[in-house]
């Protein structure tokens, strides 16, 4: 299992291709161009086509369907937002260029060093939040902020609730790590141009996210209506930005337990001894191997109010209500933690096994501790491994709607819903193709940061 | 350090039970007498019993109307490896016999005996809507393996020859390739199915008029399949390869050996870990998508992911037996591939 | 190369193996709702005419709308009566001949006067039904008259809904008392704040089988199809009770259609004239048990079921169908969709 997008690079013979050659490299080729290119080319057509009432694409050419999410005379703020981020990253790049940051990158103050990054991002975010809301106090509603409850309609269960509060300060300290992470390590052998643009590009990300994750909290755990809101969080459309973020944080919340859950494990694994290990890998696999929809759909039989796990707490007297797990947005996650966990611990299994033991002795030797040792030297290493389980389990997560559907109730709409659904029951297809682009550029940008930086970078 | 390791154990074990707790309730309630909720009633193994009788009932059909046309494949393979002796008595011999044949009715005979004879009887013992569904879920699972056999040989073709030429030779424009070849690994799978979705519906009536009929289906299932699984293959042989030494062919064409010759006696078999595993992946990933295939299938080519989507929210009690009979499946390809391990070294 | 000969030929036989398989039967592609025809009915269709059924479902009219657009080649459909009414005036359904299908005769005579295709010129009644709410009545004590009741607040995160946009908007407009058909920008906005107040107390959204959560004690209250109240009567008519709306409520009817793109609608005509067949149309209702539209059928049936109140409702029901709307159906959908994602 090496399916690590990027990894392979097996250095080749390298010959001059014949005619033979090519003719064998005419079925890669066709295959590619006629399923792989054709269809986005085909796909990026529609999306600036427009339809007809029973939903028949009409090809003339129009920016409608880009319109309906994003706006060019609302991007203003969004652009500030930006500004801001790309500023934060820029702060960042030059303080992993002198001594003093890398030292402190290294050592075990190094984790400290994230989270505490993060946080100033976020609080800016918020100023500025502060400050906007202030100039719309007319139509902002303190009052009925404080007084909002929360608990109340539509988040069934308390847990629903800490989930959101969960998220800020988890995707914060998880967005500004893998922001410094990989930027810390390239920073000091040299510095260029592109290093600094990707530094921008990232922490831009970051503070889009950063945004986005204010904007679900202020809509969801507040109540507060969209036309109070602070400008900058509307910018993209606001029911389309919604769903899109959620489905984002739905995604990296998923990827965020996977790392923490997984990583242990594969480390476990990975450390385990020879005779143990493989029988351990095949332990994790096996689950793997059925199909997702039959485990996902085992977890409504576990979750639901008369379930497995209910009647179990309910008998040995440990609970007197039951609890609402099902449908819910607890639920969702727990599904698609559990449909991807493996994809995130093989990489990083894979990763760990090829650690040398004797850099981890090393370091002990010279009298670090676990955490040093940890951040120093372990964490480094199997740092690819990490980031192509990112990958593997955070983009098919963004697209997947089958877990939403069936663990959620249908309750929220993820992006992967609303695709499907331009797809099949609104018939609007052009819509659905632009939807398509956009996660697209949005992935192509990932990918190919993430491949240009591995690329450059030293073993 | 000890104890940090004690604690990655208790770690470990507490992720196993994450992993396994839903499959030994699906497994466990596969025997539950109970219809439409899932609280515990009481043991039983009619549902098992009907889902057999459905397929023994299936098979049997099956044999009747394949006959001894299966021998005569067997013949046609066994020629293809030049064991011509055997191969034309065996070709001739399933000529000569009209259908059902008598393999084929060796066949029947034993699934008779195994519960078709009285298969009517045990379906009629569950409600009627169990019956339909047991017998959708068993057409789903029949297309699965089919689409799963297929796909695979080709994606496993495709991604071994493509792994090896491009290991072989530089193409110009080697990057642009290889981004290429990532992409199917990459972009969200939703992306791939509405994309191959607007392809068959915008080329495929176009193609019709030059006769190739390009339908959503099990052309466009195996297509779709073949797409998204044979990079990993590819990625999986090219990992392999970069162990390779580069030498070794050469070798083999020192001593006298043509570049074909060389390929098949030499690199092949020293791919053939990589194969297996390549086998493996590309067959699960096909056996396990859904997101791909939804937008790509059409009734009669449902596979089990998208019959068991339909299925879900109906009555649960045949879900639970399709459920175990799956991870049976795998449980045993995971056995294969362990014993093939084994003899291989 | 052992290993690869082998694989070569083995998915060589398995292509054969499906090839032989399919060749030479007649086949005949259904397109209908999921889990609305029963298995009994396509074997004894199968057996009698020697024609093979696909069956390929949708959940909603507007996916089964998009398929088809989508250059889907089915032989049979199954819209419900506005879908019928807009594929009619979009010309791209069949005109049947009656000849073909003699026993339309024993059609209810009520169900070939709807505005939406009078006379069964281009359709042929499958099922009818209404919307209406299930309750169990072990968890609610308090009476239940319509939807006011249900979204009263009580009940907030024990509600199981349709997921379907118009059904709902029609449940507000009825309860605003204006007019189901009439869909415009002033209903829309209308409406909209009393379907948001109503979508934060539900649950579950399920066209499907919003039957088996009830069932299953996930929630307490629902609006489901009449059939699936009909079966909750059935499974348990001590748990369960049954309520049409006081503010009025719609009425479906769901259709069997022959495409004009249709392959093989010889085929079709057998089916659609098959399952007319009082005999097999019994056997529907036994499985589905909505409003039979056919009266030799409702004859055959048990004396239970004739009386089920969820599948024959009371003659002075206040119903009423859904007429075509034309494009305000993306309206509708975006209303929907916004107000769900608040």
């Amino acid at each position: 299992m090496a399916a690590v997008p990027g990894d392979f690079e097996a250095p080749g013979i390298g010959r001059r291709p014949g005619l033979l050659a090519w003719l064998l490299l005419a079925p890669l080729l066709l295959w590619l161009g006629v399923f792989v290119i054709v269809p986005t080319i085909i796909m990026i057509v529609f999306s600036f086509s427009g339809r007809d009432a029973l939903g028949e694409i009409v090809y003339t050419p129009t920016l409608e369907n880009y319109r309906r999410f994003i706006t060019l005379d609302q991007m203003m703020p969004v652009f500030v937002a930006i500004g801001l981020a790309v500023l934060s990253g820029g702060v960042a790049v030059a303080i992993s260029l002198t001594r003093w940051g890398w030292r402190m990158l290294g050592g075990s103050l190094g984790l400290l060093v994230p989270i505490a990054s993060g946080l100033v991002v976020l609080g800016a975010v918020i100023a500025i939040d502060v400050v906007l809301m202030h100039r719309f106090a007319s139509t902002f509603d303190f009052a009925k902020i404080a007084s909002y409850d929360p608990v109340g309609a539509k988040a069934t269960f308390i847990w629903d609730l800490n989930l959101h509060l969960l998220f800020l300060p988890l995707c914060s300290i998880l967005g500004t790590s893998v922001m410094w992470s990989l930027i810390a390590p390239t920073g000091m052998e040299a510095h260029g141009t592109r290093k600094l643009i990707v530094a921008c590009a990232l922490s831009t990300a970051a503070g889009v996210f950063y945004a986005g994750i204010n904007l679900v909290l202020l809509v969801h755990l507040r109540g507060v209506e969209y036309e109070s809101m602070p400008l900058h969080l509307v910018a993209l459309g606001p029911q389309m930005l919604r769903i899109f973020v959620v489905s984002v944080n739905y995604a990296a919340f998923a990827t965020a337990i996977c790392v923490v859950m997984g990583y242990p494990v594969a480390y476990f694994i990975g450390k385990a001894p020879d005779k143990w290990r493989n029988m351990l890998l095949m332990l994790v696999m096996i689950p793997f191997w059925t199909s997702f929809l039959v485990r996902t759909y085992a977890w409504v039989t576990i979750l639901r109010n008369e379930g497995v796990l209910n009647s179990l707490l309910l008998n040995l007297g440990l609970i007197t209500e039951p609890f609402n797990l099902y449908p819910s947005q607890t639920a969702v996650m727990i599904g698609l933690v559990y449909t991807y966990l493996p994809f995130m611990i093989l990489p990083i299994y894979t990763s760990i096994e090829r650690l040398d033991n004797a850099l981890v002795e090393a370091a002990f030797d010279l009298g670090a501790s676990p955490l040093r040792a940890f951040n120093g030297v372990i964490l480094p290493l199997t740092k690819p491994g990490v980031v192509a389980g990112i990958l593997l389990v955070f983009v098919p997560a963004v697209g997947m709607f089958a877990v939403n559907d069936v663990l959620g109730g249908r309750q929220e709409m993820l992006i992967g819903n609303v695709i499907e659904r331009q797809f099949t029951a609104a018939r609007d297809k052009p819509f659905g193709s632009a939807l398509g682009m956009l996660l697209l550029v949005m992935f192509s940008i990932t990918y190919y940061l993430m491949n240009r930086r591995r690329a450059g970078a030293p073993d | 350090m000890r104890r940090v390791n004690w604690m990655l154990g208790i770690w470990g074990v507490v992720v196993l039970l994450f992993l396994y707790f839903p499959i030994v309730v699906l497994v466990t309630w596969s025997f539950n007498d109970m219809d439409y909720s899932t609280q515990w009633n009481q043991f039983t193994t009619r549902w098992y019993e009907a889902f057999w009788a459905k397929c023994a009932l299936d098979m049997r059909d099956w044999f009747a109307a394949v006959g001894d046309r299966l021998l005569l494949w067997s013949a046609g393979w066994a020629a293809w490896m030049k064991m011509a002796g055997i191969a034309s008595w065996l070709t001739n011999y399933a000529q000569s016999s009209p259908e059902p044949g008598w393999i084929a009715r060796q066949f029947i005979k034993l699934l008779n005996v195994a519960g078709a004879e009285s298969a009517s009887d045990v379906l009629k013992t569950v409600p009627p809507q169990v019956r339909g569904q047991i017998s959708r879920l068993v057409e789903g699972l029949t297309n699965s393996l089919f689409v799963g056999v297929i796909s695979t040989f080709f994606a496993v073709l495709l991604g071994t020859v493509s792994a090896w030429i491009t290991f072989k030779y530089k193409y110009p424009l080697h990057n642009a390739l290889r981004t290429l070849v990532a992409v199917p690994m990459i972009v969200p799978e939703i992306i791939m199915g509405v994309s191959l979705l607007s392809f068959i519906t915008l080329a495929g009536t176009s193609l019709g008029y030059i006769g190739i009929p390009l339908e959503r289906g099990y052309l466009a299932i195996v297509i779709a399949h073949v797409t998204f699984s044979f990079p990993f293959v590819m990625v999986t042989i090219q990992a392999r390869l970069a162990g390779i030494d580069p030498a070794l062919e050469e070798a083999a064409m020192d001593l006298g050996a043509t570049p074909s010759v060389a390929f098949w006696k030499v690199i092949v078999p020293y791919l053939m870990p990589a194969i297996i595993s390549g086998v493996l992946m590309a067959f699960t990933l096909s056996l396990d998508d859904f997101i791909v295939t939804y937008f790509v299938t059409d009734g009669g080519s449902e596979t089990l992911p998208i019959r068991i989507y339909g299925a879900v929210k109906q009555r649960p009690a045949m879900l639970h037996v399709v459920s175990t009979v799956m991870i049976g499946i795998t449980l045993l390809m995971v056995l294969m591939s362990e014993i093939i391990k084994r003899f291989n070294r | 190369m052992y290993w690869m000969k082998k694989l070569a030929t083995a998915a060589v036989a398995a292509c054969s193996f499906a090839f032989a398989g399919s060749a030479g039967a007649q086949e005949l592609n259904l397109f209908a709702w999921s889990e609305y025809v029963p298995q009994s009915v396509l074997d004894g269709f199968t057996k009698e005419t020697g024609i093979k059924v696909n069956y390929e479902s949708y959940a909603s009219n507007e996916e089964m709308l998009a398929k088809l657009l989508a250059g889907g080649k089915y032989d049979l459909i199954q819209p419900s009566e506005y879908v019928i009414e807009a594929l009619k005036k979009e010309g791209k359904l069949t005109e049947l001949d009656h000849a073909k299908i003699p026993n339309i005769k024993n059609l209810d005579p009520v169900f070939t006067k709807f505005s939406y295709d009078v006379g069964n010129k281009v359709s042929v009644p499958w099922m009818a039904g209404t919307v209406g709410i299930a309750y169990n009545k072990q968890k609610i004590k308090e009476p239940i008259t319509g939807y006011k009741d249900v979204f009263s607040g009580k009940y907030a995160g024990k509600i199981v809904v349709l997921d379907d946009g118009r059904e709902i908007l029609s449940w507000a407009l009825n309860v605003q008392g204006k007019d189901i058909n009439k869909i415009d920008d002033a209903a829309i906005d209308g409406a909209r704040p009393l379907i948001k107040g109503w979508l934060q107390q539900v649950k579950l959204y399920d066209s499907d089988s919003p039957k088996t959560a009830l069932l299953n004690g996930d929630v307490d209250i629902g609006i489901v199809w009449s059939g699936e109240g009909a079966i909750l009567l059935n499974e348990a008519p001590d748990k369960f009770a049954w309520v049409l709306p006081a503010e009025g409520t719609h009425r479906f009817i769901d259709n069997l259609a022959i495409p004009k793109t249709a392959p093989n609608s010889e085929a079709a005509y057998k089916f659609i004239n098959y399952i007319l067949k009082p005999e097999v149309s019994k056997l529907i209702s036994e499985e589905f048990p909505y409003t039979n539209p056919n009266l030799e059928a409702r004859k055959l049936l048990e004396e239970a079921a004739q009386k089920n109140i969820a599948s024959y409702p009371p003659a002075d029901a206040k119903l009423d169908i859904f007429l075509d709307i034309g494009t305000a159906a993306s309206k509708v959908d975006e209303l929907y969709t916004n107000v769900k994602s608040q």
